[in-house]
């Protein structure tokens, strides 16, 4: 279970940039989003990392207050590319396993709710998807397809965001 | 020629699930079924593993009911090692068992019931929502709903450790104590949630009971279904949500069995059906009748209706007032109406709120004294809690290692199967004729399982990406004649 526990630190007050992992963390491959951000605390600089198995209002609670976010999640995939990692933009997340809810609202709705109510939502600044299978079921450890290629994909994920971020000409 | 009318996935609703419309030769509902299409396998997961690690893995079943199957757990693993926990960790838990309820009540009804009624059923599916409410109620409502949610988790992360999945409860107590300090804006949290109750129940009544449409929806006969009720009671057979005896009433109203859970084998059965993965649980003294309802019906409903109708009263003073407005307004007890359970839901809320003030001002609540360590492994042992959508029952056993040997979960969805596909029988019955459906009438239908509130979270955790509202028209053959999606 270690390997995959929720992280539970809350964001650091003042920070702009959050990244956030989600996923059950005994469902198998669904818990990749919460692996990978595992790795990222640090490496990221003026960024929060934070893993949650919630959904829904959870995910107001976390996000608000952040000018901008980058969300990691499992993305269901027929194609067989497992641990593959795609880059979705704003509004196309079709596929990403908690993104969605099916309690009512799904992500956008949550962040429109946010919005609505005056509290201070940040932009998504990019999804990032890590293709896993069709199926998920109940374990506590990733598949070894996924499993190896966890570091590539944190690397690859860094080198997104800091290509992103504005650079200190200081 | 026989058709039918699938609505899968179904809409609001934790987990994955689906309905099943058949239509006869005239085009008029013949049967309904709703299935549970994936199966749970999570006790086989547990086999092996130290008991104590039942109260991190049993909140991680899902994000909607993690405090009852903790407390649940907590509660089994008390019996498993033989311990009664201080009066000060009874009062810790229960405080934060209710600011779950209040959690969760709330935001049931103001995200997934109050919109058929705010924006009507028949309103646009993409409006039927908590964003649709504000629109047409205001800013406010939605503000107050947050806060009100928000509050309550800061007691659940204060004493528990963490929301949505909670790790605060041991066998013989709890993991921390309060401070007098904490104690105040845990009463003063109690009193703003007394009031949002408040303020809810009145909404309630501005918008349904005193709309004549709505009122006869609720009162409609689709949405009727004659069933045994059951529930925790306390001492004084008053609601509980905790702690208690398991009592069933029968369609009447009288008292069917008063038992302590670690007996409920003796009482509920399983029934197995090949078209679903949940198991329909019965009343095992009557025996297996199948899908009837009525007098000679084994089928027993769990809930918040369920609760006001199996016991004699609330525990606490507002809330007592309201089931007594209640039970008036729908002419007496048993109240078999489905759709009643949003009202009976906000009640339980007031009575949570009242207890948590209640506890907030009790003198033992900021002792030292939250745990008792005096252990004896028993290797059995049974929690029961009645969690929002009913009762809960964790059941272990373990060998002389404290290892798990079985490991048996009654949910309160489980043991609504059979009832809600009864209801969404009738509702279907009631509101579907021939296969061009409009989608207003196969959302009547939705509403008569969407009552219930069922989870089936427990049954499967991922969601395959968005969900729209795909209806399939089938002829006997399986042939597709028409398709309807919702945007």
């Amino acid at each position: 279970m270690d390997a995959l526990s929720e992280l539970s630190s809350a964001p650091k007050p003042g920070a702009k940039t959050l990244i956030l992992g989600l996923g059950n963390p005994i469902l198998g491959d669904d818990g990749v989003g919460l692996v990978i951000v595992q790795g990222l605390r640090g490496r990221v600089k003026g960024s929060d990392v934070a893993g949650t198995t919630g959904s829904g209002l959870a995910l107001l609670d976390l996000v608000a207050g952040y000018d901008q976010l980058y969300v990691v999640d499992a993305l269901l995939s027929r194609d067989g590319r497992v641990g593959d990692l795609v880059k979705i933009e704003d509004g196309d997340g079709a596929g990403l396993i908690h993104f969605f809810s099916s309690h009512g609202l799904d992500f956008f709705n949550i962040m429109q709710l946010g919005r609505e109510l005056g509290y201070q939502i940040p932009k998504l600044a990019g999804v990032y998807g890590i293709k896993i299978g069709e199926k998920v079921s109940f374990d506590e450890n990733l598949s070894e397809p996924i499993k190896e290629r966890i570091e590539t994909i944190r690397q690859a994920i860094i080198r997104d965001i800091v290509a992103g971020q504005p650079q200190d000409t200081t | 020629m026989s058709e039918r009318v699938t609505i899968n996935p179904i809409t609001r609703l934790e987990g994955h699930g689906k309905i099943e419309i058949f239509l006869d030769d005239q085009g008029q509902v013949e049967n309904a079924f709703w299935q549970v299409v994936e199966l749970r396998g999570f006790e086989r997961l547990c086999l092996g593993r130290p008991a104590e690690e039942m109260t991190r893995i049993a909140p991680n079943i899902c994000g909607v009911c993690p405090s009852a199957h903790h407390m649940a757990a907590t509660k089994a693993l008390d019996a498993l090692y033989g311990v009664d926990p201080t009066p000060t960790a009874k009062l810790l838990r229960q405080l934060e068992y209710n600011a779950f309820y209040l959690e969760d009540h709330f935001i049931h009804f103001f995200f997934l019931a109050a919109p058929d009624f705010v924006m009507g059923p028949d309103a646009p599916p993409g409006e039927r929502n908590i964003l649709g409410i504000i629109a047409k109620l205001g800013k406010d409502i939605g503000s107050r709903v947050i806060e009100v949610r928000k509050r309550n988790r800061n007691i659940i992360k204060l004493l528990f450790g963490k929301a949505p999945h909670p790790e605060g409860g041991l066998p013989g107590g709890v993991s921390r104590g309060i401070t007098e300090e904490e104690r105040k804006w845990i009463k003063d949290t109690a009193e703003y949630s007394i009031e949002f109750a408040k303020f809810a129940l009145e909404l309630f009544k501005d918008l349904v009971l005193d709309n004549k449409s709505y009122l006869d929806l609720i009162l409609n006969q689709a949405y009727n279904l004659k069933t045994y009720y059951m529930a925790l009671v306390d001492e004084n057979n008053r609601v509980s949500f905790y702690d208690g005896k398991v009592r069933v009433v029968d369609p009447q109203g009288r008292e069917f069995a008063l038992f302590d859970p670690q007996d409920y084998a003796e009482h509920i059965g399983e029934w197995v059906e090949p078209w679903t993965y949940v198991k329909l649980n019965y009343l095992k003294k009557i025996g297996w009748k199948g899908l009837i309802e009525g007098d000679d019906t084994a089928l027993y409903r769990v809930a918040p209706l369920a609760r006001l109708n199996v016991a004699d009263g609330m525990a606490t003073p507002l809330a007592q007032h309201e089931y007594e407005n209640m039970f008036d307004r729908l002419g007496g007890k048993p109240a078999h109406h489905t759709l009643a359970m949003h009202w009976a839901r906000l009640i339980c809320a007031l009575q949570a709120a009242e207890h948590n003030w209640i506890i907030a001002n009790h003198p033992l609540l900021t002792s030292k004294d939250i745990r008792n360590m005096n252990l004896r492994l028993k290797r059995i042992g049974v929690g029961c809690v009645e969690a929002p959508r009913g009762t809960l029952f964790h059941h272990y056993e373990t060998d002389g290692q404290g290892l798990l040997t079985k490991v048996n979960l009654i949910v309160a969805t489980q043991n609504n199967a059979a009832p809600i596909c009864l209801s969404v029988k009738k509702a279907a019955q009631g509101f579907v004729e021939g296969p061009v459906v409009k989608e207003g009438l196969l959302n009547r239908v939705e509403m008569a399982f969407r009552a219930y509130d069922p989870c089936l979270g427990c049954a499967t955790h991922a969601w395959p990406g968005q969900i729209p509202l795909t209806i399939n028209i089938r002829e006997k053959d399986g042939r597709l004649v028409r398709t309807i999606k919702r945007p």
